[in-house]
């Protein structure tokens, strides 16, 4: 008895409520007393509770690209969140699970047409009788949208899933190929305009007006911000619980085992289902948030490119970090802002950034400070100005 | 009935480009095992290149000797990529990428700096914004340059067996890149390419056929064909040599450097083949390769990525039957078929078409 | 043969059976007719490399399917169990090469192993009800009480691939230990262990075949650790079962010594005179 309440007291000096078994060892990772083990979970409700109140915070006011005083900045950090919601679930997907799923571009126009129909006014559900001059409203379903969205998250969430059932059987690229080809067909399938989707009507060409939905009255862009802003937290909360927990060894499993994984009971098929289903379903939140903000739908916004946009975003802010969506994101929208009028340039510089990205941050920005910290020429330098201090 | 002769023409004319991409592709892919997305993207450079030698506004030189040269520098074009880009992922000297980098970052530093000064970042610190006279911009960017060598030597990964994602973002940065510099360097209006045969049909019952199908099909066959008996040559049993067992061939002496560049200068040709037949046949624009790679890629997996005939029939059949279906059933069906065709084969043949095609995971 | 005594087992139907299995990949036949009865308790399995013994693990666990014959779990065909389900029934197995996830810790790389045991699904764990966490708190109890008994209960919260080769291994042993098996299939889980590594393995393992009654099938090179561990050891050459017994009488036997074990071993080691093997 003695022994063990030495074991304990050794071990638990700093925390009295940690779990452990019958002899005291810690069942989990043993934690910083106090407000130094919530680190994370204090940086990350700080960094949301900033980012909820932006829209009334003086700062920024430099920065004109994002400065939330302005439509224009506002409406941007809204594009933010969502292609960061979209970039953590596209996360889940190739980084947690390691599966190359390439239709998320697919998905994402799911979120943002989906919605669209359904909340669009029942103003005419007839196409044939219906005048398709310029009219300013669309005519769909008529939900309301705070019940379209969760729908068609989920009906996303199972066609993602439904995609994803060649991963059964295909082996990385291959699967990326099959799952290009089946996200393009969902946007061709989407634009396939009359027999399909007769609610909704012509602005321009085959664009199509977003019904906005109003968040408590505060204002088109206003809410447009707030919706997206939930999109990335509710998926970023959703991810960090998944990948602390059962699932997150699972899908690590599949990553990394699978060829072990039968034996232990575990279907990759199963998971890699799974994987495709909660990415999708971020994404197709992801994807009627960015409708909000943008009120405008057209097939041509959905093509590869935004594949290749949701990949950049992905690669420049870093593969499995839990904030490189966010970081690829901001990094992404600035650019793409800040040179909007020179277009050429803008793709050469998205080229050139992923390639470097490739090249010497295989893991994202946000892998910077530890590769720093890690580098050995760095810790030289720390040495030496060590060294220096000292003999001063 | 001339309807579907008439399509079936077509679909044999897009068939062919997309056969060609995709043997570009197998070509690269089987030498060197890397995914090439900017396949497409290079040969649409050297197919603006050709057109710019022959038709553009500066230079009006005959057209045999444009392409000639224009072919020429698709072969170059490609294996400079492999050079540059490519080398330093494959475990071999980053040496040139460095030198590269640091060059062309100084060239455009010149200009950045008299444009628009330092970045956005530091630039409302009052007095450092705005552009700087040239002589202080040259000096900066001329400093620049070793600092940006030097990063570029620490920084890069010399990384050995890297997958096949990675390689595969690395190009669909490059095809980004490529596209703009197209566009920067060639503008960005359609182009109509003349070649010869421009403009000429003739007639086999009801059914126009243009001269430039005719070309386009019967080039894409010779292609294949020269590729198949390429293969079978000394230079050609060794990229295979590699492509199987690199270790074991270079042990053996055969010289990867060289035919990985080889092998890239080949796949630029291909491509550069393709993209001037095509923009001979319709038109030269700067979207054409976006469309192509996905179908080029299509095409290489109905080979399994390993067999260059499977390749070349499988572009076909994808062009026939997009024509086709387009055709005889519906036009909305046409964008689809291709999708449609790869999805359906992946989903019957999860291991491509071709027993041999080991693709390593990702 | 010697059969193996132990307490407690009072059921007729050994835990683990190979009825007249064949296995043939191609033309090439690996396993002809092999029947075996394995008792609860450590069964050596040896022979030459390529003689088939990780073929039968392979077809135990799910991978290879028997060409004609079968293998039995008590008195479940294991054909009519699919791969995901048969840890469900009790067998479960470690592999040559430790399969382990690297950046993940012991404790998760062990908690793997329990991954059927868990009830409440995933949807539950963004909701994270008390009667879902007690059960994760218990799972992790589990494993580290299982660490504990084999000594990794101190790195259980450090990276696995910090650890060194031995112990990766042992902590595949705890992974397949958590999930309660009847039968355990261990294939050369001494191989590139220290000796300590070793006897702390074989600790953990004779006590926990005392208190359960579980069927242990290790295939392992090392003779002198085989014929310590094992009372019964199963000869396999070229795919057929070409002697059993105890220690002693497989290493008298001819048969064996011609096949694997060199006429040096039957005269304690010194092969100075022995004559090359037949095979």
């Amino acid at each position: 008895m003695a022994l063990l309440e030495k074991r304990n007291l050794e071990r638990y000096r700093t925390l009295a409520s940690v779990k452990t078994n019958s002899s005291g060892f810690p069942l989990y990772p043993p934690k910083a007393s106090g407000i130094k083990g919530q680190r994370r979970l204090i940086t990350s409700t700080g960094i949301f509770v900033i980012l909820a109140f932006l829209p009334w915070l003086p700062i920024l006011g430099w920065f004109t690209i994002f400065n939330p005083a302005t439509n224009y900045g506002l409406g941007n950090i809204a594009y933010v969140f969502a292609y960061a919601a979209a970039g953590v679930g596209f996360n889940l997907l190739i980084g947690y699970s390691g599966t190359l799923g390439l239709a998320h571009a697919g998905i994402f126009a799911l979120g943002a047409y989906g919605t669209a129909i359904l909340s669009a006014p029942q103003e005419c559900l007839d196409y044939d009788t219906c005048e398709t001059i310029i009219r300013p409203a669309v005519a769909g379903y008529g939900w309301p949208f705070l019940v379209a969205l969760p729908v068609v998250c989920i009906v996303a969430a199972l066609i993602g899933a439904l995609v994803g059932f060649p991963a059964a059987r295909l082996k990385g690229f291959y699967l990326a190929i099959a799952t290009l080809a089946l996200g393009e067909l969902i946007v061709k399938l989407i634009s396939l305009d009359a027999k399909l989707w007769s609610g909704l009507k012509t602005n321009s060409g085959t664009g199509k007006q977003v019904p906005i939905f109003e968040l408590f009255g505060s204002g088109q862009l206003k809410s447009a911000y707030f919706i997206s802003l939930a999109s990335l937290i509710i998926t970023f909360v959703a991810y960090v619980i998944y990948t602390e927990n059962r699932l997150g060894r699972t899908l690590k499993a599949v990553r990394d085992i699978e060829i072990a994984t039968g034996p232990l009971g575990i279907s990759g098929t199963y998971y890699k289902l799974v994987a495709f289903g909660l990415s999708s379903f971020a994404a197709a939140f992801a994807g009627a948030a960015w409708a909000q903000n943008s009120a405008f739908v057209n097939p041509t916004s959905f093509r590869t490119r935004l594949l290749v946009f949701l990949l950049v975003v992905l690669i420049l802010g870093g593969l499995g970090k839990l904030w490189g969506p966010l970081i690829g994101a901001f990094v992404f929208v600035y650019l793409r802002q800040e040179f909007q009028d020179q277009q050429k340039l803008l793709f050469f510089l998205i080229g050139v950034a992923l390639m470097l990205a490739i090249l010497l941050l295989p893991e994202g920005f946000a892998s910077l400070p530890d590769r720093m910290r890690d580098s050995r020429w760095v810790q030289d330098l720390r040495r030496r100005f060590k060294s220096a201090k000292v003999s001063s | 009935m001339s309807d579907l002769l008439q399509q079936i023409v077509a679909g044999l004319e897009a068939g062919s480009y997309y056969a060609l991409i995709g043997l570009a592709i197998v070509v690269v892919m089987k030498s060197t095992d890397v995914p090439n997305f900017a396949q497409a993207e290079m040969g649409l450079m050297a197919a603006y290149m050709c057109w710019w030698l022959a038709d553009g506004d500066e230079i009006g030189w005959p057209f045999w000797l444009a392409i000639l040269v224009g072919f020429a520098f698709a072969a170059v074009f490609g294996a400079l990529v492999q050079f540059f880009l490519i080398r330093p992922l494959t475990g071999l000297s980053n040496q040139p990428l460095a030198i590269l980098a640091a060059i062309s970052l100084g060239y455009a530093l010149i200009d950045l700096f008299q444009d628009n000064g330092l970045p956005f970042f530091i630039d409302w610190i009052p007095g450092l914004g705005g552009g700087y006279p040239l002589g202080v911009s040259l000096v900066l960017a001329i400093l620049s340059v070793p600092l940006v060598y030097i990063f570029m030597k620490k920084f890069v990964k010399k990384m050995d067996n890297v997958d096949h994602f990675p390689l595969l973002l690395l190009t669909i940065g490059l095809t980004f890149a490529l596209g703009s510099l197209i566009e920067i360097f060639f503008g960005n209006q359609p182009q109509k390419f003349n070649t010869p045969w421009s403009g000429n049909i003739f007639n086999i019952g009801d059914t126009r056929i243009g001269y430039d199908q005719v070309v386009s099909i019967g080039m894409g066959l010779a292609i294949a064909i020269g590729l198949a008996i390429f293969f079978r040559s000394k230079w050609g049993v060794r990229m295979r040599a590699i492509a199987e067992d690199g270790t074991t061939a270079r042990l053996l002496g055969i010289n990867a450097g060289v035919i990985s560049l080889l092998a890239w200068a080949i796949g630029g040709l291909v491509a550069g083949a393709a993209m001037t037949l095509k923009g001979g046949s319709t038109v030269l624009e700067l979207g054409s390769a976006e469309g192509l790679i996905l179908k080029g890629f299509i095409a290489a997996v109905l080979g399994g990525f390993v067999s260059l005939p499977g390749t070349f029939i499988g572009g076909m059949v994808v062009g026939v039957a997009e024509a086709v279906a387009g055709g005889q059933i519906s036009t909305s069906l046409q964008p689809t078929m291709a999708l449609l065709i790869v999805v359906i084969v992946l989903f019957l043949y999860p291991d491509g078409l071709t027993r041999e095609a080991k693709l390593r995971e990702v | 043969m010697s059969t193996q005594e132990y307490s407690g087992n009072t059921s007729s139907t050994p835990p683990l059976t190979l009825d007249d299995l064949h296995v043939a990949f191609g033309g090439n036949r690996v396993l002809e007719g092999v029947n075996i009865e394995f008792a609860p308790g450590f069964n050596g399995l040896i022979g030459p490399n390529g003689a088939g013994k990780t073929t039968i693990f392979n077809v135990l666990s799910g991978y290879v399917k028997a060409s004609s014959g079968r293998a039995l779990l008590g008195d479940t065909d294991l054909d009519t169990l699919k791969q995901t389900g048969r840890v469900r029934n009790g067998i479960c197995r470690t592999f040559q090469s430790p399969k382990l996830i690297l950046d993940a810790t012991v404790m998760e790389n062990v908690l793997l192993g329990m991954h059927t045991a868990f009830k409440y699904g995933h949807a539950s764990e963004l909701i994270r009800f008390p009667a879902q966490r007690k059960e994760e708190t218990r799972a992790r109890e589990k494993c580290m009480d299982m660490l504990e008994e084999f000594g990794l209960a101190e790195d259980a919260h450090k990276e696995t691939g910090d650890l060194s080769l031995g112990s990766q291994k042992i902590v595949e042993v705890c992974r397949a230990l958590v999930g309660d098996p009847s039968v355990l299939l261990l294939d050369e889980p001494a191989a590139g262990l220290g000796a300590d590594d070793v006897t702390i393995l074989l600790k953990g393992l004779r006590r926990i075949v005392e208190e359960s009654d579980l069927c242990l099938v290790i295939i392992e090179h090392d003779l002198d650790l085989v014929t310590t561990m094992c009372p019964i050891i199963y000869v396999l050459h070229f795919g057929q079962i070409i002697s059993q017994g105890s220690p002693a009488e497989i290493t008298s036997d001819p048969a064996v010594i011609e096949a694997y074990l060199g006429s040096g071993y039957a005269e304690g080691g010194d092969d100075t005179q022995g004559e090359p093997n037949a095979t």
